[in-house]
């Protein structure tokens, strides 16, 4: 696994974000493996007659960019004490240019574990806002959170 | 448990099963899902990675088990999210490293439901656990119902 690539993370800080390129080839390969079969992802003509007017990504995919960009920044401690809480505020749709972003809020010491709260967002090239949450990740004090700290 | 059809505000019973699924991870699950979400971390693909990054062997990214079983029943086979409804928020707590061979018992409940702004909310409480009982994962899905 590549190594966690904030090593010294601080309140304020900016996440490593992450670019992803949207297309309904991509929304059609997450919902044959995820079973999201509703039209509104799949359908351009059944999506036409919605308000979207468009087909639109699932929002656990992009949750799965935000887990990403957590595992990224963070390393193995995010598959053992991951936390996210996501808002869909808006469409992704085919043809977007998604970038994830986000910033350390807090880093505090709890119960002997250093647990960092952030808030992440992914927007798409307009700047529009298309999810919006918080996460939190956490380790032993003891510990490297680095590419070996499970072991 | 047969897939409950008929999931609506009115029949909305917090606290309900509404079903349970097991799935055997496999290498080529998944090898589909980080192709899905274009995660190539050598974790996720080769056993030697894994076992070099301190996971013993290979894994999976920590959404894989949270949504492949999940969405699969929420609008795949079971229909339990009624047609026209919205999924506006998402929670998950990741607890566990899930590896290749694993067994995930999936399992979801009705959770509350509320009105806000003239708006119905249902949420769907999932908990993913593995072959020796262990809580990998646990999510929760809020839907707002066509009105």
């Amino acid at each position: 696994m590549s190594r966690p690539l904030l090593l010294n993370p601080r309140e304020g800080m900016e996440l490593v974000g992450l670019v992803k390129h949207l297309n309904q080839d991509k929304i059609n390969r997450f919902a044959g493996v995820s079973g999201g079969t509703s039209l509104i992802h799949l359908d351009p003509d059944f999506a036409e007659k919605t308000r979207f007017r468009y087909t639109v990504a699932h929002g656990i995919l992009l949750i799965a960019y935000i887990s990403e960009m957590m595992k990224n920044n963070f390393g193995p401690p995010w598959f053992t004490s991951g936390d996210m809480d996501v808002r869909f505020v808006g469409p992704a749709k085919p043809g977007d240019t998604l970038v994830g972003r986000g910033e350390i809020l807090r880093i505090e010491t709890v119960e002997n574990r250093s647990r960092v709260s952030c808030s992440v967002r992914i927007e798409n090239h307009r700047g529009e806002k298309v999810a919006e949450g918080q996460t939190q990740v956490s380790w032993e004090l003891r510990e490297s959170k680095g590419a070996n700290a499970n072991k | 448990m047969p897939p409950n059809k008929s999931v609506d505000w009115d029949s909305w019973e917090v606290g309900r099963e509404l079903g349970t699924s097991i799935i055997v991870v496999t290498k080529e699950l998944i090898s589909s899902y980080v192709q899905a979400v274009e995660d190539y971390d050598p974790i996720y693909l080769n056993p030697a990675d894994g076992k070099e990054a301190g996971f013993g062997g290979l894994v999976a990214p920590p959404s894989f088990h949270a949504q492949f079983t999940y969405m699969k029943w929420a609008t795949g086979d079971a229909g339990w999210v009624p047609h026209g409804s919205f999924h506006v928020q998402q929670k998950f707590q990741f607890r566990g490293i899930v590896h290749e061979g694993d067994h995930l018992h999936t399992k979801v409940v009705m959770g509350e439901k509320y009105e806000k702004k003239g708006r119905k909310y249902v949420v769907y409480q999932t908990t993913v656990t593995n072959q020796r009982g262990e809580m990998v994962c646990a999510g929760e899905m809020i839907n707002v119902l066509a009105s």
